[in-house]
């Protein structure tokens, strides 16, 4: 292997010593050589498994929460606490008694010794020599600093419903333009992306720099922001928020490429989460006005009438730990460790905030939320703190925040409630029965349950804890959770048996009194399969599973006491990417299998009007040898226009392998480009017909929006636009 | 999303690579294929800042699988090094030679398997090693001949050695 850093290179490349005779070392290699010949694997399957992983937080989890007992969730109560007017927010400030005592599945800290005796209680019992990271955690990863992308910030969709209008916005001010956001999960409930608009300016982030653009692609005004800028922006009336992950405060990057020293590995250090505020009433010059900085990660943020809600996972305490390698034990390093626990301090638990003002200077350190806005799973649920607050993008304080002790990673918002799901009692890989085999190695262990969060979230004033519940095994994504127009939560969940036996269900749950309680669940969908792909609408659940077909199942919730399943379709390949389009059609995108392999990207189109019957109405090849469907973990990446019925893909490739130093184009389809935003017509029946494809050389396309009478596709190099009325002639506006 | 994707070709490239490393670290396909998607998770959570993948998800794939055996065997027989029945039917094909080299180095305890195969398969330096393992070369040193010893005794580096 030449790009191998591990190969013979120096003088201190051979073994010296303590090996055998040149034959005996020879031979071992030769055996080792015959003892790796492994069954290959499945790597396209494992592309999968690691990309679950990665979502479901466990790598990340480590020791917090490793010693985590699963166990069912108790009833929430809330127990009024004295008399008190009925808008009293819940969310008690200083020394105030909390006006809610929670009890039950959630339970208050009613002071910041009892938080503080708590944290340090966890902490202890699962204390080791590398601090709170399993004794065998590589300490190159830093818990909490997972990549902050867009399947973390919460991928975005389009509106529910059938109405595809509502995906279609106007704008409110002087403009007559019509334009296209990306589509949202939740209509009027923003999401983060790298690209916006308000109808007279589109703004664009590409790597670090936000650009602003007038309606004919021109680049007026520019911004450099410092950090790693994967999280996406909001933009709020004059104001954009960029969402930051934490690399300005992480451990350096990582050359194996150069000789290993014995230096000590880079300390992780905490993940601190920025939000930028930049300032666009000039867009000409877009002005940073302050950086909030956080504790943590920012798991999601969503922009409701200009509030912006953030959800921050917070991983551990700030403590910077001892290792053995500097106290030259494992016994000394916990002793260390230990003590350093029993003398941390509140403001080492509690996740703060500070700003960081333009001239680098920095305001004091503030709890997110105080003590008595915290609460814990009655089942302890790790280190981990999940808080939900709000921003005015307009202020310099965020809003008292709500802290649940446990771990959240997928979030699901509406207008008024937002769901923060995460694993309940479970433990992460590999500590408990996980190990599964094969192809199904994705799946989360047996019998584990994911645990569901429900906060109130009004238009003015605090969040509030509205109740807990759980369902069993994991979801995929924010869309598998949605709310009906009555309130009740449907979630739909992949679960594995302890035989290792999965299946997947609908299970519908409804808020009593603080508790999530299931009223209706319909299971046995997919049995040995996993979910795919779901996607909510109206009254029915459609549920991609997979194994080695596709059953497209359709659920029938109009009793949400008793969902059944009203239909399935099954072919060969998957769908990783739903969306409804007008006329009880839908719209998937998926991988093409030939001979059980991926060979390439397809785009369906169904009939469901009778759920009883879905059929496929018609299906294109994307891009033949082309297999990851960016829609799948970046719902962003697709927008239907309705207006002229043109669903738009971009398929977001860089043609590159890691490492190998070039392009190298492994599909056929895109017009020769590598990364290319595909446009397909839609015809009444169905039929797909591909009218355009909108793509510059080697640079990217993520994603497409329509700004009046043309579709834009913003690519990393620039703006290439093409007028719907004219496909598929196109205009190139570079940077 | 330029990340995912990049991500998700390195791993299908080196999938097949990283699991064979990993049945020499762990014993059995099974928990192979578990160590490299838990090692790859891990690396892809730094992917945009990871230069050297393959370095990389090995040395994270080394220090997991010593504590690998810690945490398994509290749950799983101390007796039996070789969870026979755990990998499935696609599994049986392999051959003798493979089966006997994977049980051999089962019977080291996980710190010595570890510096023999980053030392063998991965021809790394035993300062390469003691930074991967973060411990001294002489720990390194000592951990290699205490393995050499072993495999020695179990005739597994002498041509006509057979385990049985």
């Amino acid at each position: 292997m030449t790009d191998d850093p591990f190969s013979p290179s120096g003088p201190d490349s051979q073994p010296e010593s303590g090996g055998g005779t040149p034959e005996e070392d020879a031979r071992l290699r030769e055996l080792l050589r015959a003892g790796s010949e492994a069954a290959p694997g499945d790597a396209f399957s494992a592309v999968f498994a690691v990309r679950s992983r990665v979502r479901r937080g466990r790598i990340r989890l480590g020791g917090l929460t490793a010693f985590v007992m699963a166990g069912l969730v108790a009833g929430l109560v809330l127990v009024p606490a004295g008399s008190r007017p009925s808008h009293t927010p819940r969310v008690a400030t200083g020394t105030t008694p909390p006006a809610y005592q929670l009890t039950g599945a959630l339970v208050s800290f009613n002071s910041c010794a009892s938080y503080l005796s708590y944290l340090r209680s966890e902490a202890m019992a699962v204390v080791g020599p590398y601090g709170l990271q399993p004794d065998d955690a590589d300490d190159l990863v830093q818990p909490g600093a997972m990549t902050f992308g867009p399947s973390q910030a919460g991928p975005a969709g389009v509106a529910m419903g059938a109405s595809s209008a509502d995906a279609v916005n106007s704008s409110p001010a002087a403009s007559d333009n019509t334009y296209s956001q990306t589509d949202d999960q939740v209509a009027g409930v923003d999401e983060p992306d790298t690209v916006k608009t308000n109808g007279d300016l589109v703004v664009t982030l590409e790597g670090s720099t936000l650009r602003v653009l007038d309606l004919h692609a021109h680049v007026i005004g520019s911004l450099q922001l410092s950090g790693d800028t994967g999280g996406g922006f909001l933009l709020a009336g004059d104001q954009v928020l960029v969402f930051s992950s934490t690399s300005v405060t992480g451990p350096e990057p990582l050359d194996f490429g150069g000789a290993y020293s014995n230096s000590p590995q880079p300390a992780a250090s905490p993940a601190v989460a920025r939000v930028a505020v930049v300032d666009l009433s000039d867009p000409s010059q877009p002005r940073l006005v302050r950086t909030f900085l956080f504790d943590g990660t920012i798991v999601a943020a969503r922009l409701v009438d200009g509030q912006v809600r953030l959800v921050l996972q917070t991983d551990g305490p700030r403590i910077t730990f001892v290792t053995p390698s500097s106290t030259g034990s494992n016994e000394a390093a916990t002793a260390a460790n230990r003590a350093l626990i029993a003398s941390s301090t509140l403001n080492e638990w509690l996740p703060e905030w500070q700003i960081e003002n333009p001239d680098g200077s920095t305001t004091a350190l503030q709890p997110v939320a105080s003590c008595d806005s915290v609460a814990r799973p009655q089942q302890a649920s790790g280190l981990s703190t999940v808080s939900i607050l709000s921003l005015d993008p307009a202020s310099g304080t965020p809003g008292p925040g709500l802290s649940v002790v446990a771990a959240g990673d997928t979030v699901y918002a509406t207008a008024d409630q937002l769901y923060v799901a995460g694993p309940a009692g479970a433990t992460p890989y590999p500590e408990a029965g996980v190990v599964q085999y094969g192809c199904c190695t994705m799946m989360p262990p047996a019998g584990a349950s994911t645990r569901i969060y429900a906060f109130e979230t009004p238009a003015s004033g605090p969040p509030l804890f509205e109740g807990v519940g759980s369902v069993p095994g994991w979801l995929i994504n924010p869309y598998a959770m949605d709310e009906d127009s009555n309130g009740l939560l449907r979630v739909a969940s992949t679960s594995q048996s302890p035989g290792g036996t999965t299946e997947s269900q609908i299970t519908v749950l409804s808020d009593s009194g603080g508790h999530l309680a299931e009223v209706g669940s319909a299971g046995d969908l997919g049995p040995g399969e996993y979910i795919r792909a779901v996607r909510f609408i109206g009254e029915q659940a459609y549920v991609v599973t997979f194994q080695t077909f596709d059953p497209l199942y359709i659920v029938d919730l109009s009793n949400p006491r008793h969902p059944v399943l009203a239909g399935q379709l099954d072919q060969p390949g998957f769908s990783e990417f739903l969306y409804p389009l007008p006329g009880q059609r839908l719209l998937g995108v998926g991988v093409q299998l030939t001979d059980n392999e991926p060979s390439g990207l397809i785009v369906a189109t169904y009939d469901v009007s009778n759920p009883a019957h879905p059929r496929r109405l018609d299906s294109s090849v994307l891009a033949s040898g082309y297999q990851y469907v960016a829609q799948g973990y970046d719902p962003h990446a697709f927008l239907y226009w309705a207006p002229v019925d043109l669903a738009l893909l971009a398929v977001p490739s860089d043609g590159t392998y890691p490492g190998s130093g070039g392009a190298s184009s492994m599909y056929t389809g895109l017009g020769g480009d590598s990364s290319a935003v595909a446009a397909y017509q839609i015809s009444a029946s169905g039929q797909l017909t591909r009218t355009a494809t909108l793509s510059h050389g080697t640079d990217v396309a993520t994603r497409s929006v329509v700004i009046g009478n043309e579709v834009w596709a913003v690519t990393s190099g620039g703006i290439m636009t093409a007028d719907l009325t004219d496909l598929p002639a196109t205009t190139w506006h570079p940077y | 999303m330029r990340d995912e994707e990049s991500f998700g070709r390195y791993v299908m490239k080196a999938y097949p690579d990283l699991v064979g490393r990993a049945v020499l670290l762990v014993g059995d396909h099974g928990h192979a294929e578990d160590l490299v998607q838990i090692s790859l998770a891990s690396v892809y959570a730094h992917w945009r800042r990871v230069r050297e993948p393959d370095a990389y998800v090995r040395t994270v794939m080394a220090r997991k699988a010593i504590g690998w055996r810690v945490r398994r065997w509290h749950s799983e027989l101390p007796t039996d090094p070789l969870p026979e029945s755990a990998g499935g039917s696609d599994w049986l094909a392999e051959s003798d030679l493979s089966s006997v080299v994977r049980q051999a180095l089962l019977a080291l305890p996980p710190e010595q398997r570890a510096v023999v195969v980053l030392r063998y398969f991965d021809d790394c330096s035993e300062a390469e090693i003691a930074a991967v393992l973060k411990c001294s070369t002489g720990t390194v040193k000592s951990r290699a001949s205490r393995a050499l010893a072993s495999l020695r005794a179990n005739g597994l580096l002498t041509e006509e050695g057979h385990m049985r």
